[in-house]
């Protein structure tokens, strides 16, 4: 049976983490079974309503999704689906500052969700023919009187092979296939429309194969028809994976056993998946260390601890906003390019790691008034029990946080500090509690994945 | 709402996405914060300041220019037929261009860049590239930042970054290099000095006001996780724990330089504040600020278009940094920009360019001999290589090494790892 660690850590990977008394449960069952539940039982959506409101602004709507999702990761029974959909949102990433309609970033969105787990190849056929992607990487101006490589290049460098895995003739033949692939902007909203009149049906050379390519048969042509860039695209989607869940320095053995699973099931994601989770270098010293929680699972992990939801209750009741992401580095819909987030030291830039202590610290005084960890915390400080109760009023909060085992090094440094800040003169002991999720949630304990 | 195009910021990826090899020595931070734990409550938070910068310390601020910069377009051939001719609606034609010499024009947005070069204090060098030719903005980009002609590198630096490693306590010191922005170019990443990276706003930002014993408790506690050198949770924990403890030295120091009043304009704002930030005296010796939005595959436009938008925020941004920048200090800082590649010059169907190779980079300053440097490329079809681009003369290394030798006063072969003929456009060192 699994240890409870391990549990903890799969499921701060595979979701955004678990209670103590599930990850109890859970390590009374093999991990088989827990590996097959996660990967099972996919859900599907209703549709926000706010995204058919006319009365709303675009940037309004994205706001309510932006927050809609956050809520969705921090509370939906299904996190793995809204873990991978995050990282399908990175890889074929799409800014809604220039789709500018963020109901083709909710289709988009919501594809990853449906699909994200089914089988590769299809779901880049199906990504690159969303009104999202057609407008994100300009194929909407890819005209056979002077094609454009925009979203040629990219599909090859970073949605399939893997930058230099293919020659710039290679790009413009893809390039010129996929012209006339392009959008209806009379509806409302915009829809994928074939033109053509656009279209370049003349016979081009691709990776040296002469044919009158059409875009779509690019895709099927190197992820199911040439076995070499078949095995190319599943290395690079392997790698891609094992960093997102595992960390950032794969071995090679294992990125070479894994490909191969991810190659032989014909690049069915939920196998590649599975492989992954049983992996038992997933588990090891390497692999959890090897992340940093980037701003999105942070901002989730506290959500999950503190139960203050992102959108707004209505009810007079606190939340939290995603303003202050975009500082974090980390704005949904909004990645900074093409080539979606990246990870770890990305994460800890000055102005990065600035932007959430300023966010945490912003609500210092809500989760004051919520009474968040006050029993918890400040009526231990304030009981009997001598010097041991600062160590319990630390491991209870760290344990608030979903830190169960927490490191010597950060429960020491809290010790030491909320006794120095209980017996210092005056009303100061009264702000321990508050003081502490700063603390907390700025720890390494906190801030590593 | 500007539209910020996808591709215009496409560096991200090369950003700090480095492998830990070089954690900063903990150790030597340690003992720095040994002596001063006898202090009360204020004592160390404010105790790393940088060396201060005398009048001959030189200071460089680069400017960015992300989606491969359309360097025909901003100066311009103007003799060349071939440059009206492969660009019919987007040309700047002749009577608009601000005229340099005989041969080459600025566009007519920068008014304010040709006052200074008529004023001997700009130089641009034409026909600047690398080679060989690599049309993805990633990888040109990533050339372009490590500055590197030598063996393959154990981690990947970039060139100022690993002249930085060359400063005093360089491992301890985050504000040798700034960047403002959200995340660290690899050009400022060296081995043991990494840049910080600095927001625009810092409002109601964490550590900016300390006003209460237990605030500066609680500031100091965060340092702590740092104090013991080992976190629990490996090198990236470890990590986490020196970005806190930069994290508070950082945000009690820069206040002074966001007072005062700002342009509305986003890169003008950026520049402005650049100029706070030297005014400041924190010890910055280089300065990143970025201009994204190169990429004008469509509607880039001629006189007026996303191109010409552009130009006009890089004329005023460079405007309103030396507004701001303090008499003090002119004489010491040189500008430079650059961007990963330049434009294909044929325009396409939808009135933008596609990646091309030849760019221009352009230095500003009391110290730059100005002129014109390097070769103008030939836009005649004869002469383009590479599917229809420039030819490049100038290796962008050489501009490198005659800013490291000139004006940094460093050894060039050693940190670009090969020796480059340098360029003279720099009169001396202040």
């Amino acid at each position: 049976m699994p240890t409870a660690d391990a549990i903890s850590h799969l499921f701060k990977r595979a979701g955004f983490g678990l209670d103590l008394e599930t990850i109890q449960q859970k390590s009374l069952q093999p991990l088989e079974t827990t590996v097959e539940e996660l990967l099972d039982d996919f859900v599907e959506v209703e549709k926000p309503t706010f995204l058919d409101d006319a009365s709303l602004e675009d940037w309004e709507r994205e706001y309510l999704l932006r927050h809609w999702w956050l809520d969705r990761m921090a509370g939906s029974t299904k996190p793995l689906q809204e873990k991978l959909t995050l990282f399908w949102h990175g890889h074929f990433a799409t800014e809604n500052s220039k789709v500018n309609d963020v109901r083709l970033m909710w289709d988009q969105n919501n594809l990853f969700r449906t699909s994200g787990m089914g089988n590769f190849r299809e779901l880049v056929q199906n990504m690159s023919l969303q009104a999202a992607m057609v407008l994100y990487l300009d194929n909407a101006y890819n005209h056979k009187s002077s094609p454009n490589e925009n979203f040629a290049r990219e599909l090859l460098e970073l949605f399939t092979l893997g930058v230099n895995q293919y020659s710039q003739a290679d790009v413009i033949t893809a390039a010129r296939a996929w012209t006339g692939h392009n959008i209806n902007d009379s509806m409302s909203p915009m829809t994928y429309e074939f033109h053509s009149t656009a279209h370049d049906f003349g016979t081009k050379e691709f990776m040296g194969e002469s044919r009158a390519w059409d875009g779509p048969q690019i895709i099927d042509y190197l992820l199911e028809e040439n076995l070499a860039t078949k095995m190319i695209a599943a290395r690079h989607i392997t790698r891609k994976l094992w960093v997102y869940f595992a960390g950032s320095t794969p071995p090679e053995a294992v990125i070479d056993e894994l490909s191969h699973v991810f190659f032989d099931s014909d690049l069915n994601i939920k196998d590649l998946l599975r492989a992954v989770f049983l992996r038992p270098e997933f588990y090891g010293r390497r692999s959890r260390n090897g992340l940093v929680r980037n701003p999105t699972e942070w901002v989730v992990a506290i959500m999950k601890a503190t139960h203050i939801p992102m959108t707004d209750p209505g009810d007079g009741s606190d939340h939290f906003h995603a303003w202050g992401m975009d500082e974090m580095g980390m704005e949904l819909f909004q990645p900074p390019n093409v080539a979606g987030w990246k990870n770890n030291a990305y994460w800890l830039g000055t102005t990065q790691h600035w932007a959430r202590a300023s966010w945490i610290w912003n609500y210092r005084w809500t989760l004051h008034e919520a009474n968040f960890l006050f029993s918890d915390v400040q009526e231990v400080l304030d009981g009997p029990g001598g010097d041991a109760r600062y160590e319990l009023a630390v491991d209870n909060a760290l344990a608030k946080f979903g830190i169960y085992t927490p490191t010597a090094n950060t429960k020491s440094v809290l010790t030491t500090w909320i006794k120095k800040q209980y017996e210092a003169p005056g009303e100061w002991r009264q702000r321990a509690w508050y003081h502490v999720t700063q603390l907390i949630t700025m720890s390494p304990d906190f801030m590593m994945a | 709402m500007t539209t910020t195009f996808n591709q215009d910021t496409n560096t991200d990826r090369l950003r700090m996405n480095l492998d830990l090899g070089r954690r900063r020595f903990l150790q030597l931070g340690a003992a720095g914060v040994g002596g001063l734990a006898l202090n009360p409550l204020l004592s160390n938070l404010n105790a790393f300041a940088a060396p201060q910068l005398g009048p001959h310390d030189p200071i460089l601020v680069l400017i960015e220019m992300d989606g491969g910069n359309d360097a025909l377009n901003m100066l311009c051939p103007t003799t060349q037929s071939a440059y009206y001719e492969k660009r019919p609606t987007i040309a700047i034609p002749e009577a608009s261009q601000l005229a340099i010499n005989t041969e080459v024009g600025l566009h007519p947005n920068l008014a304010n860049i040709k006052k200074r070069y008529d004023n001997g204090k700009v130089a641009f060098i034409r026909g600047v590239g690398s080679n060989p030719t690599d049309f993805s903005h990633f990888t040109s980009m990533a050339n372009w930042m490590q500055g590197w002609g030598g063996g393959q590198l154990a981690y990947p630096t970039g060139w100022i970054g690993r002249w930085a490693d060359s400063l005093y306590n360089a491992q301890n010191e985050a504000l040798y290099q700034v960047v403002i922005d959200q995340s660290v170019p690899l050009h400022h990443v060296g081995d043991k000095n990494q840049a910080a990276g600095l927001p625009l706003w810092i409002g109601s930002a964490f550590g900016v006001e300390r006003d209460t014993p237990d605030e500066i408790r609680m500031l100091r506690t965060l340092s702590k996780y740092a104090a013991s050198g080992e976190s629990g949770r490996g090198d990236w924990g470890n990590e986490i724990a020196e970005s806190n403890k930069a994290l508070v030295r950082v945000s009690g120091k820069v206040q002074p330089a966001y007072a005062g009043e700002f342009p509305d304009d986003y890169f003008a704002h950026q520049m402005a504040l650049a100029a706070n930030l030297i005014n400041a005296n924190l010890g910055i010796r280089v300065l990143t600020v970025r201009l994204g939005g190169f990429d004008t595959h469509t509607n880039q436009g001629g006189i007026v278009g996303d191109h010409a938008n552009l130009m006009k925020s890089l004329d005023d941004g460079i405007k309103a940094f030396f507004t701001k920048l303090s008499l003090n200090y002119r004489r010491q800082t040189l500008l430079m920009s650059f961007s990963e590649f330049g434009r294909r010059p044929e325009e396409n169907s939808d009135r933008g360019t596609d990646h091309g190779t030849a760019g221009v980079v352009m230095l500003i300053g009391d110290l730059v001999r100005g002129g014109v440097y390097g070769s103008q490329p030939s836009l005649a079809s004869a002469d383009l290589v590479d599917y229809g681009n420039l030819k490049r003369y100038v290796d962008f290394r050489r501009v490198y090494a005659s800013v490291l030798k000139k004006w940094l006063r460093a050894d060039p072969t050693s940190l670009l790892g090969r020796s480059y003929d340098t360029l003279d456009f720099i009169k001396a060192a202040p």
